[in-house]
């Protein structure tokens, strides 16, 4: 089990503190947490382009990027998305550790100086982020969101959400949306981050080798001048719809993209999550899985393939790109393999495949520093969850929880992205 | 079978390298991790089409793509079990990838390294493939290839080594094309396999938690020796020019995205050389193109370029280019003031001062000490300098011998703006407004 010490700092701030002697980075993650809506996606991320522009100490790029290159390099990385129905806010501080220092140099405070004075000490005029710096960045979001249909398996796998989860807030883009951005002007933008400051969850994960007092007497100091009274996140909704959907949508593409998703019952923090981590991996969370060997191994219908659980929304869904005339073929193939578990049709070898990569891949994430703050975050509802925990959980799980979890995933949506019908183009 | 010790003191880090009975080299890389990361690799990619050996009269061509299907085709064994599943079996998860001039079989496990490691030099050392096998590895590969087709990155970084390359083979496409994979038969692969499996021309790379009797144990288990390795790789004189300067095509993108290159003439030297060379382009690309400098800092504020503007440095011992890559509006444009900049330079108009070129070393040196950070990292990064004729544990110290008068001297030598091209993914509306 990972040792892992959680403690309030200030106002609100809690620090998940983990050492680490491993690696030669220091990790430090923010987290500002406030409940999932396309206003609160899209201000996030306009902010986190706009705060990186630069502060009052380091007011352009240049001098910004230039500090942070004689740190030796320090990375500070901001970015919003969305965890389960929590809008997410995060600035990621990751430094050579001290012990690297050419001149005995504290790498770890002046980066950590650095994030906060882009954090808390923008760059302002007459009461507003710099207007040049607003609307650069404003079009800089515009472009990122339109850009989303650049990578093929990834716009497809949005859409699909935002049709599966159509009316629920899991349905909005992580990214932004690009009406609430044209309503967004600096002002509103200006309150949005003092809000954030004030209003938001926040949650700070440390791995590295700084000590543990140091890092909660840094955070403490930098974070008691704000005033912080943050507001409650509902819960995720876990949903079951009467009717199931059939999507189709067209653009000018050579391989076509096949996702089908289900509903479960279970989030992170649900006791029977792992059960439906395993039916995932049986079906297709791995090489060894059945979707796997079926559908690409047996009858070569696609290079990738593959189911994946989201935890935090609770639907698992299955993926392949296939040749647009392919549809059918693949969706009685991947039924077929489904009612196999539901049957009760896998071997002693598959089960315990599944769960032998499932508990390779914990160990890995338990073992890579850089991964942590992300993983335990994500389930920071699910208290006492643990890479290594999980691990050791899984193998006691039989085949009848794999049966009884089949039996409890509902079909929601068939979504399928496929290239543009060339006949119905040569009527028009 | 004798390991010998590297230490490098600074990063605290070390390796043992040995060559087994059978030809194979070794090197093991010690971690105190769970992650345990193995590399079986060959010196054989998509680059290597045209060859003979001590068998042949002559130089024979084979199918674009071969070694790619070759990878592919290496995870069926003759007694049907896949070898995916073998892995599996033991917790361990495997995979593999092709480069222009290198094929790699991996495994990553948090258990069973031993039994892994035996299973990893066994398929590889197996081949089987019927006419019936590979028939139906075309399905697969046909979809990897349709998913490349729609990745507009792809076919960038593509495009580019075409319009940058004349002769050289990298201008290959790694997965050769939908059309050329039908040329391959189970007879080439066995040819190919014979002349580039040949262990004296692969190197095994493992790091974790192991031990070098250990691993040595597993060798001498699973390996026999291999022949003598004749390996001759036709070498194409590359011209001092580009082939295309621009190259477009339209994709439903939102925006033009761009990929620009320079292509590099100095081959001169291995090892450290080889090390300096990459670390001279690095610092100057970090000075001129980096997120600090007077170019980038412009060009964002002028809106011509954003975020996900970058710049890289790709070396291997037959080819070499500089490659900055994002989205504007005005790709030409980009393309013109980088031009113009590096001229800047070259003529004296601009200057590399003091202060940016030890700014840059300290971006470089960092690097070079997190490149030890995770074991699948490490020993990725160790094959490809290990194929490159260097040793990853001299970077910091080949980086400190750096001067800033090399730094000017290799912007005189290699950055010809003559040599450079870019390849543009096009929105689809552009194409019908024209």
């Amino acid at each position: 089990m990972i040792e892992k010490r959680k403690t309030a700092v200030a106002n609100g701030v809690a620090l998940h503190y983990i050492n680490d002697l491993k690696y030669k980075t220091n990790y430090l993650n923010i987290y500002f947490s406030l409940p999932l809506t396309s206003e609160n996606t899209t201000k996030m991320s306009l902010l986190a382009k706009v705060i990186k522009r630069g502060s009052k100490t380091f007011p352009t790029m240049a001098s910004l990027n230039s500090a942070l290159d004689m740190n030796y390099s320090s990375s500070i990385t901001l970015s919003s998305s969305k965890e389960g129905e929590t809008a997410v806010f995060m600035m990621g501080i990751s430094t050579l550790k001290n012990d690297f220092a050419l001149e005995g140099e504290d790498i770890f405070v002046k980066a950590l100086d650095i994030a906060f004075d882009l954090l808390m000490n923008p760059l302002t005029e007459e009461g507003k982020f710099k207007e040049e710096y607003f609307e650069s960045e404003k079009k800089n979001l515009r472009d990122s969101i339109l850009s989303q249909i650049n990578n093929k398996a990834a716009y497809a796998r949005m859409r699909f959400i935002s049709a599966m989860c159509q009316g629920e807030p899991f349905a909005v883009n992580g990214e932004g949306d690009l009406e609430v951005l044209e309503k967004t002007d600096n002002a509103s933008l200006f309150d949005f981050w003092k809000y954030l400051l004030k209003s938001a969850e926040c949650h700070v994960y440390f791995v590295g080798n700084e000590k543990e007092e140091r890092i909660k007497e840094l955070l403490r100091s930098r974070f008691e001048k704000t005033l912080r009274l943050p507001v409650s996140i509902p819960e995720t909704q876990i949903i079951f719809k009467e009717n199931n959907k059939d999507v189709t949508e067209e653009l000018d593409i050579a391989q076509a993209h096949l996702f089908v998703g289900f509903r479960t019952p279970v989030t992170y923090s649900h006791p029977d999550y792992l059960k439906f981590v395993l039916l995932n991996m049986v079906l297709g969370g791995d090489v060894s899985s059945k979707m796997f060997m079926n559908l690409r191994e047996k009858m070569s219908l696609c290079y990738t393939c593959y189911s994946s659980l989201d935890g935090s929304k609770g639907i698992l869904s299955a993926y392949a790109g296939i040749d647009p005339e392919n549809k059918e073929k693949t969706l009685d193939a991947f039924y077929k393999e489904l009612d196999n578990i539901k049957e009760g049709k896998v071997s002693a070898e598959e089960l315990e495949d599944a769960k032998k990569a499932y508990v390779n891949r914990m160990r890995e994430i338990a073992d890579n520093p850089s991964l942590l703050p992300a993983w335990f975050h994500l389930r920071l509802n699910a208290e006492g969850r643990d890479p290594a925990l999980d691990a050791e959980e899984i193998k006691k799980l039989t085949l009848d929880d794999v049966i009884s979890a089949a039996k409890n995933i509902k079909l929601d949506t068939v979504y399928f992205l496929t290239k543009v019908n060339e006949k119905l183009e040569m009527r028009n | 079978m004798n390991f010998t010790k590297y230490t490098n003191e600074l990063l605290g880090e070390s390796y043992f390298k040995g060559i087994h009975e059978s030809g194979l080299e070794v090197v093991v890389i010690p971690k105190n991790q769970m992650t345990a990361y193995a590399l079986f690799a060959t010196r054989y990619g998509s680059m290597d089409n045209t060859f003979k050996t001590d068998k042949d009269g002559d130089y024979i061509t084979v199918p674009d793509g071969i070694a790619h299907f070759l990878e592919h085709k290496l995870f069926e064994n003759d007694d049907g079990t896949d070898t995916f599943s073998r892995f599996a079996g033991l917790g361990a998860s495997a995979n593999a990838y092709t480069s222009n001039e290198m094929t790699a079989y991996l495994f990553s496990a948090t258990e069973n390294y031993y039994e892994s490691l035996e299973v990893l030099l066994d398929f590889v050392t197996h081949p089987y493939f019927t006419e019936k096998t590979v028939e139906k590895e075309m399905g697969i590969i046909e979809q990897e290839l349709r998913m490349y087709e729609d990745n507009p990155y792809r076919w960038m970084y593509q495009a580019l080594q075409k319009a940058l390359y004349v002769k050289n083979p990298v201008r290959i496409p790694v997965g050769g094309t939908v059309e050329s994979i039908h040329d391959i038969t189970a007879e080439i692969l066995y040819d190919c396999y014979n002349t580039f499996y040949n262990l004296n021309n692969m190197v095994l790379i493992l790091c974790g938690d192991l031990t070098c009797n250990k691993v040595a144990e597993v060798m001498d288990k699973t390996l026999s020796k291999s022949r003598d390795s004749f390996i001759e790789k036709k070498a194409a004189r590359e011209p001092r020019r580009v082939n295309e300067e621009q190259v477009e095509k339209c994709f439903p993108v939102s925006r033009p995205m761009f990929s620009i290159g320079l292509k590099e003439t100095d081959f001169n030297g291995d090892g450290d050389l080889y090390i300096k060379r990459e670390f001279e382009h690095s610092i100057i690309s970090e000075i001129l193109f980096g997120k600090s400098s007077d170019f980038y800092t412009k060009l964002y504020s002028d809106g011509l370029i954003n975020q996900k503007f970058g710049t890289g440095y790709y070396a291997s011992k037959s080819f070499a280019h500089f490659i900055a890559s994002g989205e504007s509006d005005d790709p030409r444009e980009v393309f013109r003031l980088m031009k113009e900049e590096i001229n800047l330079f070259r003529k004296g108009e601009k200057n590399i001062d003091e202060a940016d070129f030890e700014r840059a070393k300290k971006v470089l040196y960092a690097a070079s000490v997190q490149a030890w950070n995770s074991t699948s990292d490490i020993a990725e990064t160790f094959l490809d300098y290990y194929f490159a004729g260097a040793d990853m544990l001299r970077l910091p110290e080949v980086l400190s011998s750096i001067t800033l008068d090399d730094v000017k001297a290799r912007l005189e030598k290699s950055y010809d703006t003559t040599l450079m091209s870019m390849a543009v993914a096009m929105p689809e509306r552009t194409k019908n407004a024209e």
